[in-house]
């Protein structure tokens, strides 16, 4: 009785410290090897990269927002557009081979809206066009006046509650990471994505909530990635970071968590003026400290971030719990305060978690 | 007091072990019981889910935008253009109508055309909530062709293993089921809809339709929006479905009781042979001072533990079982009831307190029944009691026989239906408590003395009778309802064929899809029929047309007409004063001939949107015509006055002169010979029920096995007797064969006196659940047939059951045996 006493404590001591589960977020190993791949042969281009590249298998045009409004009180937003290569093996006569999904969600200090939606390529209703630069899904409109995405005003409605009409404007350059917008994400180098992003946006506009209609303004980062070197089943996921220093600097730090690997990890420290630093793994640490238990399994929610190279050792942590994105694709994605040597606010996204 | 209580168990546990079997055959006979009882309940309750499912709206049956005339289509434009003004609820549809092709089924590898199938083309990625999780929006294409889904109703009818071809597009594979999802339907998403020579152009989109709800305020905004050429339609008025799907519960939950019944029996009559059994011991611890508190005590603690031991065993084997099943019932609930056999979500703890709660109950009941006797049990001899005199016997019994039929009479709901059911169960139960011993008596009375063993056949018989009433009352439950069911079965099969013969009375029948024009020049030896939707107050009603000449006067048996006039009736009909109406619609109005009904305007669509083809209109029920099987209700037009060209049903009933010109249709479509229709819908019919069989027969084997169980303990008691018997030179074989003739005998009887309770618990499912639950009756065919296999079919399943027991009945020459009570 008494080993089975001890073997009760044990599961229950286990159940307690119940290590974060991780499962594969787009896991698809189907036709990859037919889809264009990330290589150095190809090298980024801009301004002809902002629009989409049908030939890899994901995409996606990713804007997070830091708002506040008049009363300092703070708002996160994202709006997010996907866009999936599917293995269609036959002709259709309605809809191209690709799919599209979009992503629109607002915390306020108290509430969340989310919505999801998809499209198929081609109909008219979803897709990027590259001259001017517009991104659309429905009514949920990107629109810009050149063929870069920025200055751009974004419309957009989330559960038919709160109605966002927000304008962003850049005030730096955009910048690409890894080996010239080239992003290692993985020790072998297998999984690989083009990335960059626009950390410099300044952005104000409106939050319709039911009959409320709230002024705001504040900071936005723009991430633009495409891959066929990430849809893969050992990929499980990965924990990411945008954050805006308050004297001005910018950091994107990346964890990437492939099955029976070590995490690996990435990043790069953005100066105010746009020149950019690359961070190796080994120049940068990423550690969770402390977890939120979310749909009765843990997601480590709070993070410790130090690079010798900038001699950062921050904390970040949400603003406020439960920011959890539900959903055919669901995935941790909100808004962080960071605190430490380089205070600031920013975006974090884990996925793979649940 | 310590030493009573160390007394009495040392007592139990030196009885235990030295008849392992009794505890045995009890914990085996509880766990029978509960098995039962737990497959029962998951199999209700998943026939429960999967009902409460299917009830659900369809998706599909919101708001939708359509084109206004057809000359100017739904365009892949308008879409967009609705989807980007923010209506993201409305998604594009389109149909087709085409008979597919199944190029290969259960029954055969022929390619077999599906009719009246529509295969619908819905956005499905635009409506996240339309698209099952299993399928992953990028895998829009299995293995065997386009995924497709259907309800399961329609995935049961279709039955097709391999490639659906389509006349044009890409093939399909076979449906998935998916509840909720429209009839005669096969859903595929647009992309793969519009495949091989199928275009937004040459298919226009049929359809946006809202899947879901619209505010009053967007729908007014919608309308502004929309161009000249489309119109927005509200969803369609929820037509009220009847009460079929309350019945369905109903008879789960009947079903049920009737196993909780049948397993409390079990339970109770196991126990009472366990006590039976340890009788002589307890009054011999009377004797020694032990007080009947504590002997009863004992016992019931006894019983207990055998309960607690066996009861979570036999719900988690009937839990194992009906999963092992799933498969098989997930197709019989989906044929049966057109709803999805929901794989049951093991609710154990609800099953194991339930199957507690009947072990509770028959402990109770034990405990009732023992705690006098044993108060007062100091001898054997103080505890045999005579039964119920005579007089005593026939007043209970036709109290019990005029309650039922009192019952049975006043039953005008199903619920009353289903308890007047019970009523004849237990009615007939106390007939048997009350009655068997006392028959048996007789025959012991009626056999010749020159013959001993037949006598003693006979006379253990009659001694067992009163032994083992409870598991005969459990027997007898549930062989009168498999004879009921069977009656039941067997004259629904009956009228079903004698109505398929009626009413299919053209030699032949074409299903085609040319327009009914092409038919404007063949007027001689053609029917076609014609098909509509309306409704009479809340009902939903399918119309067809029916011509009026004398063949088909010939053809449409009517089992009540107008002043009992048959000729006024048809005359009514013909010049479309009258209408006939089936039998579902009859007994959900509570209508009758000669009375007036209004008749809502008819559209030619089941969404009944548009024009309506005849407006609303009085008419008077002409007749009203019995309609086996048909869920829905319907009436009957003159074809003279309902004829209208949307409303063409593809279907042509063939007259030729000679057998050789029918071959001048097949061009046209596909000729079915009405002999071969006629077949195949028997073989549909027999397939379906031959599952029910099988249920009745596992209720049979349960009851089966119990009585078995009661007998095998029943056996230990008689070894003595036995080695007497072989004593006296009697053979081996001969005594096993003597007791299994006396087991038969008891069966026999037991049989005997079910079968009047079956056939009159056939009428009563007939007349009384049918017709308040699915709103139609037939004629009861009592067939000697039937009811014959009914008790053999009983008499075999004891007689393998009893094959194990008497294999181990060993009489030896050995009269240093413990008397029996």
């Amino acid at each position: 009785m008494k080993l089975l006493w001890t073997a009760i404590i044990l599961m229950l001591l286990m159940a307690c410290t119940e290590k974060p589960q991780r499962t594969s977020l787009f896991a698809s190993d189907d036709g990859a090897a037919r889809q264009a791949r990330v290589t150095s042969a190809r090298p980024m281009s801009l301004p002809d990269d902002h629009t989409s590249h049908p030939d890899y298998q994901l995409e996606w045009w990713y804007l997070t927002f830091v708002l506040e409004d008049s009363q300092e009180r703070q708002y996160g937003l994202q709006f997010t557009l996907f866009r999936f290569a599917t293995e269609q093996d036959y002709v259709s006569n309605w809809s191209d081979s690709q799919q599209w999904m979009g992503h629109a969600s607002l915390h306020s200090p108290d509430n969340h809206w989310f919505e999801s939606r998809f499209a198929a390529g081609g109909v008219g209703n979803a897709g990027v066009n590259a001259t001017p630069f517009s991104a659309t899904l429905d009514n949920w409109q990107w629109q810009s006046t050149t063929e870069r995405p920025f200055p751009a005003s974004l419309r957009f409605t989330i559960e038919d509650t709160v109605r966002v009409d927000i304008s962003a404007s850049p005030e730096g350059p955009y910048v690409k990471h890894g080996d010239n917008g080239i992003s290692i994400k993985s020790a072998g180098g297998q999984f690989r994505s083009y990335y960059y992003s626009q950390p410099f946006l300044s952005a104000t506009g409106e939050l319709h909530i039911d009959e409320q209609v709230i002024s705001v303004s504040g900071k936005a980062w723009y991430d633009h990635e495409w891959t066929s070197e990430l849809a893969r089943d050992d990929a499980l996921g990965w924990d990411w970071f945008s954050i805006h220093f308050d004297n001005g600097d910018k950091l994107m730090a990346f964890q990437m968590h492939v099955n029976q690997e070590e995490p690996y990890t990435t990043g790069t420290y953005i100066k105010q003026d746009g020149s950019v630093t690359t961070l190796q793994e080994t120049e940068l640490t990423i550690r969770a400290v402390d977890t939120e238990m979310i749909n009765d399994k843990p997601v480590p929610v709070k993070w410790n971030i130090t690079s010798a190279t900038n001699n950062l050792n921050i904390t970040v942590a949400p603003f406020k719990p439960g920011q959890w994105n539900p959903g055919r694709f669901s995935y941790y994605e909100g808004r962080v305060e960071v605190r430490g040597s380089h205070p600031g606010s920013g975006f974090m996204e884990l996925t793979g978690y649940q | 007091m310590l030493n009573r209580i160390k007394l009495l168990l040392l007592t139990l546990l030196a009885m235990a072990r030295r008849k392992p079997w009794e505890p045995a055959l009890i914990i085996v006979a509880v766990i029978i019981a509960t098995a039962g009882l737990s497959s029962v309940w998951l199999i209700n309750e998943g026939a429960r889910q999967g009902d409460i499912a299917s009830d659900a709206p369809s998706p599909l049956a919101g708001a939708r935008i359509v084109a206004s005339k057809s000359t100017s289509p739904l365009t892949r434009q308008d879409y967009v253009a609705v989807r980007k003004q923010g209506f993201t609820q409305f998604i594009a549809t389109s149909e087709d109508s085409r008979s597919l092709v199944c190029t290969g089924s259960e029954i055969s590898d022929e390619p077999s055309v599906l009719r009246n199938i529509t295969l619908l083309g819905v956005d499905m990625l635009a409506a996240p909530s339309l698209m099952p999780s299993a399928a992953p929006p990028a895998r829009q294409r299995a293995a065997t062709g386009m995924t497709t889904f259907a309800a399961p109703g329609v995935v049961a009818d279709i039955n097709c293993l391999t490639e659906i071809e389509r006349q044009t597009g890409d093939n399909l594979a076979p449906p998935l089921p998916v509840n909720g999802l429209p009839d005669n339907t096969v859903i595929i998403s647009l992309a793969g809809f519009y495949t091989g020579t199928v275009t937004p152009q040459s298919q226009p989109l049929t359809a946006l339709i809202a899947v879901a709800p619209i505010s009053e305020s967007d729908a007014k905004q919608l309308k502004d929006n929309l161009p000249a050429h489309l119109v927005f339609e509200p969803a369609s008025a929820i037509i009220a479905k009847g009460n079929l799907s309350e019945s369905f519960r109903l008879n789960l939950w009947a079903m049920g009781v009737l196993m909780g019944v049948v397993a409390l029996f079990i339970v109770i009559n196991a126990m009472l042979l366990m006590y039976r059994s340890r009788l002589p011991v307890a009054i011999r611890l009377r004797q020694l001072g032990v007080s009947a508190r504590l002997l009863q005590a004992a016992l019931v603690g006894e019983l207990a533990v055998y309960c607690l031991i066996s009861t979570p065993i036999g719900v988690f084997t009937g839990l194992i079982v009906t999963r092992q099943l799933t498969p098989v019932l997930q197709q019989t609930f989906a044929a049966l009831f057109d709803s999805a056999f929901v794989s049951p979500s093991p609710f154990l703890l609800t099953t194991l307190a339930g199957a507690f709660v009947i072990a509770l109950g028959a402990l109770t009941v034990f405990s009732f029944i023992t705690a006098r006797q044993l108060t007062g049990a100091l001898s054997v001899s103080a505890l045999r009691k005579p039964g119920p005199g005579m007089l005593t016997r026939i007043i209970l019994s036709l109290v019990a026989v005029s309650t039922t039929t009192l019952l049975v009479w006043l039953a005008n709901s199903t619920l009353l239906a289903l308890i007047s059911v019970a009523a004849v169960l237990l009615a007939g139960c106390l007939l048997i408590i009350l009655w068997l011993p006392a028959i048996t008596q007789q025959l012991v009375k009626i056999s010749p003395a020159h013959k001993p063993l037949l006598r003693y056949i006979i006379a253990s018989t009659s001694a067992l009778s009163g032994k083992t009433r409870l598991a005969v009352c459990a027997f007898f439950i549930a062989l009168s309802a498999n004879i009921g069911m069977n009656v039941m079965t067997d004259s629904f099969r009956q009228a079903t064929a004698d109505w398929l013969s009626q009413r299919l009375s053209a030699p032949a029948y074409l299903y085609t899809e040319q327009p009914h024009t092409a038919f404007e020049n063949r007027v001689k030896g053609v029917k076609l029929v014609y098909e509509g939707f309306s409704n009479v107050g809340q009902i939903s009603v399918e119309i067809r047309s029916f011509p009026g000449d004398d063949e088909a006067q010939q053809s449409l048996a009517l089992s009540e007409v107008i002043n009992n006039d048959t000729a006024q009736a048809w005359q009514l009909f013909a010049q479309g004063k009258g209408v006939f109406i089936n039998q579902q619609l009859a007994f959900r109005e509570h209508l009758q001939a000669g009375q007036n009904m209004t008749l809502g305007p008819v559209f030619t669509g089941r969404e009944r949107r548009g024009s309506p083809v005849m407006p609303a209109a009085a008419v008077v029920v002409a007749g009203i015509y019995p309609d086996y099987g048909n869920p829905s209700a319907q009436v009957m037009l003159p074809i003279s006055r309902y004829s209208p060209p949307g409303g063409f049903a593809g279907v042509v009933a063939l007259y030729p002169e000679t057998a050789g010109a029918i071959s001048q249709y097949e061009e046209m479509g596909t000729v079915y010979i009405t002999d071969d229709l006629i077949d195949l819908s028997m073989q549909t019919f027999d397939r379906t029920f031959v599952v029910t069989d099988a249920l009745n027969v596992a209720t049979l084997l349960v009851a089966g096995l119990s009585f078995a169980i009661s007998i095998s303990v029943l056996m230990l008691d008689i070894k003595p007797q036995l080695s007497v018997l072989r004593g006296m030179g009697v053979y081996q074989w001969q005594i096993k064969l003597a007791l299994l003739s006396q087991y038969m005998l008891f069966c026999l009887i037991t049989a005997l006196l079910a079968l009047p309770f079956g056939i009159f618990l056939a009428w009563v499912f007939i007349a009384r659940v049918n017709r308040y639950a699915f709103y139609w009756v037939y004629t009861m065919e009592i067939s000697i047939g039937v009811l014959l296999q009914s008790v053999l079919l009983s008499m075999l399943v004891v007689f393998v059951v009893l094959l194990l027991p008497l294999g181990r009945v060993s009489p030896k020459v050995d009269l240093r045996q413990e008397a029996a009570l």
